[in-house]
């Protein structure tokens, strides 16, 4: 092989849509030359095992399986997606560097940076569905180190190999990061042929506090994503930080803004974001709104993910469940000729859930 | 036999669910003390139907059987559909009761007309009625027309309007009026039960809805959902969201003083009983936008349907039998 992409995120910059585009359409982007291993829903596999944090989980089983695969297509180059990279420190990416180094001729990185302010904003909606409470992210924005992130990995790949992007519609190719990531690699004409898989919907103001509430409910404030997905089809302005968490965000952010445009030839446009009014409902509403809606939410979670619910292959509203196993009963009930009648029971009209 | 037989007519809104659960789940106590109160049946709906020209034939022969079988001495009816019958179908019930029982008298709670057009107005809401067509033209009851419909059927006394001699009473929905406080004593009270009231299975049931819920339903409802209306049984998780109970506007209030004054003073001269309009303040609506709104109307809405479809979910009929025999079938063949 002769060139292996490290695509290193970083986060909130269109990688979730990325990595699930790119997963479902490994069949043809290897028909352009490109190997993306497929066989974990992410990339997070092939990249934990560098991480000291994560190597525990015993994952080098998928990094042995990426490397027999890669080295039978035959293909001239691969790409790996994982934000999870962005956050190795130097040891680490030596490690990391020299793994995939194996499989291939040339490493390189690339890296989309965007503007602070758009992503401590986006960062505080992906805070909030991990369960993070509102007030500390607001008290303390997200602000990645581009300076550290980009230095180290220019360190152990040359600056010839690091390629930096800046996430920007105007910038991108096509105004899409997927078609930017294919132009980079020189693969832009599989782009037309992808079925895109868009992911990780903002939240408005509204469906932001209601989820932050609901998730409190839940055991170590941690929700799976199919039992937050209702949240995201409330509607309404996004949520936007307030203005004194935007400005400590700016003054932060500062010193990587002017690296980025010394070293890159970088610069953003100011984002027009706005901080956002809080929701117009009393606490007592927002408070029984979010407990109503969690009960029903995960009785339903629970319900899917029930014997019965398997069989019947109930569905919540709004879910978008990562195809699995089917359950071994429905078969048998087919074959009697119950399954679609006891599915009709259960079945109910189509939601408002937009693929 | 029946000495008497009491059909409590309502009207809705006047606690009339939380009186027939308590009574229905309280019916061996009750019958202990010399009253029957079919037991057989979720509510007593089916006689009010059945006189209506609907369906509940069954439900009223099941009725009629089981008074057939009880050797109590009073006997208690309750549906507040029944306040939906004609003077014709009121007469008929009227007649039918006369075969189990010597008398046959009727029970009207009533409420002040502002209170009530409110509190249906989120019943209607669920029941698919849309706020714009409740706000013009809010629920009122006709008490000039009601109370003497029922007088004509069950008889009324000349002079005894309103006391416990006339067989039509009618009696105060209002905290203060009500024995105990509550509905369940008061009827038990004014029917010379009092001495039943302890040992009630009480259940406290339909209570009212916030404003926030109210415009919640209303905006997710399409045309489809409205005509068929919500399920009473999903009302478990809009009284679940807080916020002060809805209030109709001040212009449907208005109207409904207009259109009820002449039912008051009805009340006031034949029934004595002068209501005390309640302080209600008309809730402004939720301070969302219309797609707020609506989107988490929808959501919400799915949410509720989904789970009411996963729990009251029933095979089609007949597959369970099919599914035995298939199963009996395949062990046979081993």
């Amino acid at each position: 092989m002769d060139v292996l992409t490290l695509h290193i995120g970083h986060m909130k910059t269109g990688t979730t849509s990325i990595q699930a585009t790119f997963r479902d359409n490994a069949a043809i982007l290897a028909e352009h030359g490109l190997y993306y291993y497929s066989k974990t829903r992410t990339n997070h596999p092939l990249a934990r095992p560098f991480s000291k944090r994560t190597a525990g989980r015993a994952e080098t089983k998928f990094l042995k399986e990426f490397r027999a695969e890669a080295k039978a297509s035959r293909l001239s180059q691969a790409l790996v997606s994982s934000e999870t990279f962005q956050r190795l420190g130097p040891e680490e990416i030596a490690a990391c560097v020299k793994a995939f180094g194996a499989s291939a001729r040339r490493v390189q990185v690339l890296l989309y940076v965007r503007e602070p302010v758009a992503l401590a904003v986006s960062a505080a909606h992906q805070g909030v569905r991990s369960g993070r409470p509102l007030a500390d992210i607001i008290a303390q924005p997200r602000v990645l180190n581009l300076t550290e992130i980009i230095t180290r990995w220019r360190d152990a790949v040359g600056p010839d190999n690091l390629i930096v992007r800046p996430f920007d519609r105007t910038a991108m190719a096509g105004g899409d990061v997927i078609d930017d990531v294919l132009t980079v690699l020189g693969c832009a004409q599989a782009a037309p042929r992808l079925t895109r898989n868009a992911a990780n919907e903002g939240l408005s103001v509204l469906g932001i506090h209601l989820l932050e509430r609901a998730i409190a409910r839940m055991p170590d404030r941690k929700m799976p994503y199919d039992q937050q997905r209702a949240f995201n089809f409330i509607k309404g302005p996004r949520y936007v930080l307030p203005e004194e968490s935007l400005a400590k965000v700016r003054r932060r952010a500062a010193p990587h803004v002017a690296f980025l445009k010394d070293e890159y030839g970088i610069t953003f446009e100011e984002s027009p974001q706005r901080p956002s009014p809080p929701p117009a409902l009393s606490e007592a509403e927002l408070d029984s709104l979010a407990e109503v809606l969690h009960e029903i939410n995960a009785f339903a979670f629970r319900l899917d993910r029930s014997a019965m619910g398997r069989v019947l292959n109930t569905r919540m509203p709004f879910s978008n469940r990562y195809t699995e196993v089917e359950h071994p009963m429905r078969a048998k009930l087919h074959k009697l000729g119950l399954l679609a009648e006891l599915e009709a029971a259960v079945a109910g009209p189509d939601d408002d859930a937009e693929d | 036999m029946f000495e008497r037989l009491t059909l409590h007519i309502g009207h809705n809104k006047t606690g009339t669910t939380s009186l027939q659960e308590t009574l229905r789940l309280s019916a061996p106590h009750l019958a202990a003390h010399g009253v029957f109160y079919w037991d057989g049946a979720g509510n007593h709906k089916a006689i009010a139907r059945h006189f209506g020209g609907e369906d509940g034939a069954e439900g009223f022969a099941a009725f009629m059987a089981a008074a057939r079988r009880s050797n109590a001495r009073h006997a208690l009816v309750s549906a507040e559909t029944l306040v939906r019958l004609d003077d014709e179908a009121a007469a008929r019930l009227v007649a039918a009761m006369g075969e189990i029982a010597a008398t046959v008298d009727v029970l009207l709670y009533v409420r002040h007309p502002v209170g009530f057009a409110s509190s249906a107005a989120q019943q209607a809401v669920r029941a698919g009625v849309s706020l714009r067509r409740l706000t013009a033209n809010p629920p009122l009851v006709p008490f000039a027309e009601l109370i003497p419909r029922w007088r004509r059927a069950v008889g009324a006394r000349p002079g005894t309007a309103g006391g416990a001699s006339d067989n039509v009473m009618v009696r105060p929905f209002e905290r203060a009026a009500l024995a105990g406080g509550d509905v369940v004593t008061d009827a038990l009270t004014v029917l010379g039960f009092a001495d039943a009231v302890a040992g009630l299975t009480r259940v406290e049931a339909n209570t009212g809805l916030s404003a926030l819920a109210v415009h919640l339903i209303d905006a997710a409802l399409t045309d489809r959902e409205r005509r068929a209306g919500l399920s009473q049984a999903t009302m478990g998780a809009y009284g679940g969201i807080g916020g002060p109970a809805y209030v109709l506007p001040a212009e449907a209030l208005e109207r409904v003083r207009t259109l009820s004054a002449p039912h008051l003073a009805f009340l006031a001269q034949q029934c004595g009983i002068h209501l005390t309009e309640p302080a209600a303040v008309p809730t402004p609506p939720p301070a969302l936008s219309p797609e707020e709104l609506t989107s988490l109307g929808r959501v919400l809405l799915s949410a509720v349907q989904n789970q009411h479809r996963a729990a009251t979910a029933r095979p089609a009929p007949g597959l369970v039998a099919r599914a035995r025999r298939l199963a009996k079938s395949l062990r046979a063949r081993g």
